[in-house]
């Protein structure tokens, strides 16, 4: 089964110019999906943590991380382009139609 | 639910004594018939011997003048919208929590209260010579931070106190981080307002707080409503406390602070102390030790609070908490910490620190854990 987002859930952040959400997957992410996030721009993967953790960062535009196992992914849209970096990451993820008014509203 | 090792303790303290549990269960469970302002004859108020517990706590010569509110935020607006009117002026400093700043900014902006916020220095302390160049002629109130919530730098209260006595000005003393974390005693030290919140080093509950307000020190109220007492009287009765408590009070939390402070003073604030430090010794050694660890918090146990802000190089702050809470399962809480302009000083504009905060609960293998799980993340960039 593809690997889908079921649920954006917006989160309060300490900052007030950054949007915040989590991305919840249909199920928990492994290595083959983690690793295919590193297209996206700068990626980070430690596998030597507990839990490993990986993060992508694109400078001006988006930051995302999470943990292996888990269906979580947090997503910080930064302010500067945030539209972009929204309309990129729905066009990635196939995220589904139905999810979007929770995405555009913010 | 898996099992978290909890180090954010200046924010709610975690876990709570059982006997807080039970406190808060009985009274639950039980007929509401004890604190609930009622007509049974063998009552025993357990609002009335909450009082009692936390001013012998905090050697307050009144237990009637200890006053609850929902939380240390509201009494502190309580008492800064209650004492300043238009044309007066209040000292504060930068290491305020905003449930100052914001009733301080905004009395000044609806009334025209002014304003002096005195630096404190990048540790946190205030420097004591500023502090007393501040007053002016119609300075009306001072409102300092007893521990600052993000260096955890101790203020000398006794120097502060003696200082705002000598100009006839009232002393607000926020103790939120400090209650139950070190003595207070209003008998050595004389404060006007003492604010604390009930679920920090006290024990309780979230939701409950209270204050002290030293006799001579009178604010018309900030709330009017039903005290269950002079239900003839078209307006808040004068009586304290009931003056400030208006409405039906959260008496399970209430009785859950009790049990608190009974654990703090069963235990001794002394052996809290003594067991924090010495946790907190072996912990800052190893941070120091980490070259990639940024430390802004005090060297000096006896002048803090015992609240650790940090940085790792190279790592974003958020990052670090997200990987310690999601990755290790420690939790530690990161960014401004609701105290904004402490960050100024710090030089930790707009993301903030790390910060860990300990408990009597907390063991030295945790700490063990907490300080490899920082060298492990550290070496890594």
């Amino acid at each position: 089964m593809k690997i889908s987002v079921v649920k954006i859930e917006v989160l309060d952040d300490c900052f007030k110019d950054t949007t915040l959400f989590d991305f919840i997957f249909s199920k928990a992410l492994q290595d083959d999906f983690i690793n295919s996030l590193s297209s996206l721009g700068e990626f980070e993967y430690y596998t030597e943590f507990p839990k490993p953790f990986y993060k992508v960062f694109r400078n001006g535009s988006f930051m995302l991380k999470g943990i292996k196992n888990s269906p979580n992914m947090r997503v910080s849209l930064f302010p500067e382009n945030k539209v972009e970096s929204l309309n990129e990451l729905i066009a990635f993820f196939h995220i589904d139609n139905s999810l979007m008014p929770i995405l555009k509203k913010e | 639910m898996e099992n978290y090792i909890y180090f954010n303790n200046a924010a709610t303290s975690w876990p709570k004594p059982p006997e807080v549990i039970e406190a808060m269960k009985r009274n639950l469970t039980e007929c509401p018939v004890f604190g609930d302002r009622q007509n049974i004859a063998s009552a025993k108020d357990v609002v009335k011997i909450a009082r009692e517990e936390i001013a012998s706590l905090f050697e307050a010569p009144d237990s009637n003048r200890i006053v609850f509110g929902s939380n240390a935020s509201e009494l502190l607006n309580a008492i800064i919208h209650g004492t300043l009117k238009s044309g007066d002026h209040a000292i504060s400093t930068y290491a305020e929590h905003n449930s100052v700043i914001r009733p301080l900014n905004t009395a000044s902006k609806r009334n025209g209260v002014e304003l002096t916020y005195v630096r404190v220095d990048e540790r946190g302390y205030l420097d004591i010579d500023d502090f007393s160049k501040a007053f002016k002629d119609n300075t009306r109130l001072v409102v300092i931070n007893h521990g600052s919530n993000v260096t955890g730098a101790l203020q000398d209260i006794k120097k502060i106190s003696d200082i705002a006595f000598r100009h006839k000005v009232p002393l607000l003393l926020d103790a939120s981080q400090t209650a139950g974390n070190i003595k207070i005693s209003l008998k050595e030290t004389p404060v006007a307002y003492l604010v604390f919140t009930g679920h920090k080093a006290l024990f309780g509950p979230r939701g409950i707080g209270g204050a002290y307000i030293a006799e001579g020190f009178d604010f018309p109220p900030f709330k009017q409503g039903g005290t269950g007492i002079l239900s003839e009287d078209p307006f808040q009765p004068e009586r304290i406390p009931v003056r400030y408590e208006t409405g039906t009070r959260n008496v399970p939390g209430i009785v859950g602070l009790t049990e608190g402070v009974r654990f703090v003073k069963k235990i001794g604030i002394s052996k809290i102390i003594e067991k924090k430090h010495a946790l907190l010794s072996i912990l800052i050694d190893a941070m120091k030790d980490n070259k990639k660890i940024i430390l802004y918090s005090p060297d000096d146990l006896d002048k803090s609070v015992g609240t650790i802000s940090f940085a790792i190089k190279n790592w974003l702050i958020d990052d670090i908490g997200y990987v310690l809470t999601n990755s290790f399962n420690i939790i530690i809480r990161t960014g401004l910490h609701c105290a904004p302009m402490i960050h100024e000083i710090l030089g930790t504009l707009p993301i903030g620190t790390a910060r860990i905060s300990l408990s009597y609960f907390n063991s030295e293998e945790e700490v063990e854990r907490l300080i490899k799980a920082l060298n492990q993340i550290s070496v890594l960039k």
